[in-house]
């Protein structure tokens, strides 16, 4: 999973990488889906160990080793089939692999990702305004909560007004 | 993360969350289980939380189901999207055809007041042709009721959901809806739109 994640949303690895395999994990722990499922996919946790088990599988036919210890352009080689909907062994039981990527893997791992305050801020984008709403709605204005932007050549400007931001 | 309104039901004791207010509470009316009653709603969102709230008004007994938490918002959410999902209606329902729909998960609440406690307080006013989509524009069905009826129902369904949006919409006849109650009725002729020069034409 965590190799997967990294595939899908490269990061730098350390203290700053969002937890993106824990993030998930915990969904799937919770079994907490979305409140609708395609018919051709199986339910949140079953599509998972299938899809995880399949991709492993298919690694280990053809290099002898799991999805997570082989090369990284080997890797995303084998989750661009997977995205063309090109793989359907058996370990896929049936499920399509093209749906399986787009609707499992992309979607739970990339609202992982852009929930995570760290992924807003690498955007720019100060949060949800509420409670506290926009009231500044001008082109080029921003909120006294908001940060300013740090244009190039106005970075300790930039740095000094937000020092205020809150 | 906060979310003992999902384990304690709070709507009890006479008493119910008062949602504005940090910890406080607002008289409810309770009946004991073996007390008859009038209405007996399931759902209290836009449609059985209004309703119920009416019938209430109006002297009827009411109770009123719902199986989702009392929130306080004020105190029980933190202002992201991992928190407004304790809002959330995610029961699975499964989508099937041969091009299955996308939904979202926010498209219905569990809570109590359903999904008027994310619906951004936006509910749109159909359009007058909409209610002759079969005969005015080939598609669908006609409604058996004119746009003008219900364009008084609007302005009340607005006003007890306290919807936001335009005071003068910008379709259908204007209406002055600070002045209360004779509001929509006497704007009815003043301001007749195009469109419904036209379907009343037809």
């Amino acid at each position: 999973m965590t190799a997967l994640c990294r595939c899908v949303i490269p990061q730098a690895p350390g203290l700053d990488e969002v937890p993106l395999a824990a993030l998930v994990d915990e969904k799937l722990a919770k079994n907490s889906g979305d409140g609708y499922r395609d018919h051709r996919l199986p339910p949140l946790r079953d599509a998972w160990r299938t899809g995880l088990a399949a991709l492993d599988n298919e690694s280990r036919a053809r290099f002898k080793l799991p999805f997570a210890s082989i090369e990284k352009p080997a890797q995303l080689a084998l989750l661009a089939q997977i995205q063309r909907g090109e793989l359907k062994g058996s370990a896929w039981q049936g499920m399509p692999s093209n749906l399986f990527f787009s609707e499992r893997v992309l979607h739970n791992v990339c609202s992982a990702y852009y929930s995570h305050p760290r992924a807003w801020s690498e955007m720019g984008f100060g949060g949800p305004a509420n409670p506290r709403g926009y009231v500044r709605v001008y082109s080029d204005r921003r909120d006294p909560w908001e940060a300013a932007e740090a244009k190039p050549g106005n970075e300790e400007k930039a740095l000094r007004e937000n020092r205020r931001a809150r | 993360m906060l979310d003992d309104a999902q384990h304690h039901p709070r709507g009890k004791n006479d008493r119910a969350p008062n949602v504005f207010r940090v910890g406080g509470w607002m008289p409810m009316r309770e009946y004991p289980q073996n007390e008859a009653v009038d209405f007996a709603m399931v759902g209290t969102g836009a449609g059985g939380g209004t309703l119920g709230c009416r019938l209430a008004e109006k002297g009827f007994k009411v109770v009123a189901f719902d199986a989702g938490a009392w929130w306080r918002p004020l105190e029980e959410f933190a202002s992201d999207e991992t928190h407004q999902a304790k809002l959330f209606w995610t029961d699975e329902r499964i989508c099937d055809g041969e091009n299955p729909i996308k939904l979202g998960n926010n498209d219905s609440g569990k809570a109590v007041g359903g999904s008027t406690v994310h619906f951004a307080m936006v509910s749109l006013r159909f359009r007058p042709e909409w209610f002759k989509a079969r005969s005015l524009l080939g598609y669908g069905a006609d409604w058996p009721l004119d746009w003008r009826e219900m364009w008084d129902y609007y302005a009340q369904v607005e006003q007890a959901l306290a919807i936001s949006g335009p005071v003068n919409y910008p379709w259908g006849r204007s209406a002055r809806r600070s002045i209360a109650g004779a509001s929509a009725r006497c704007a009815c002729d003043a301001g007749q739109s195009r469109t419904a020069e036209r379907l009343r034409n037809r």
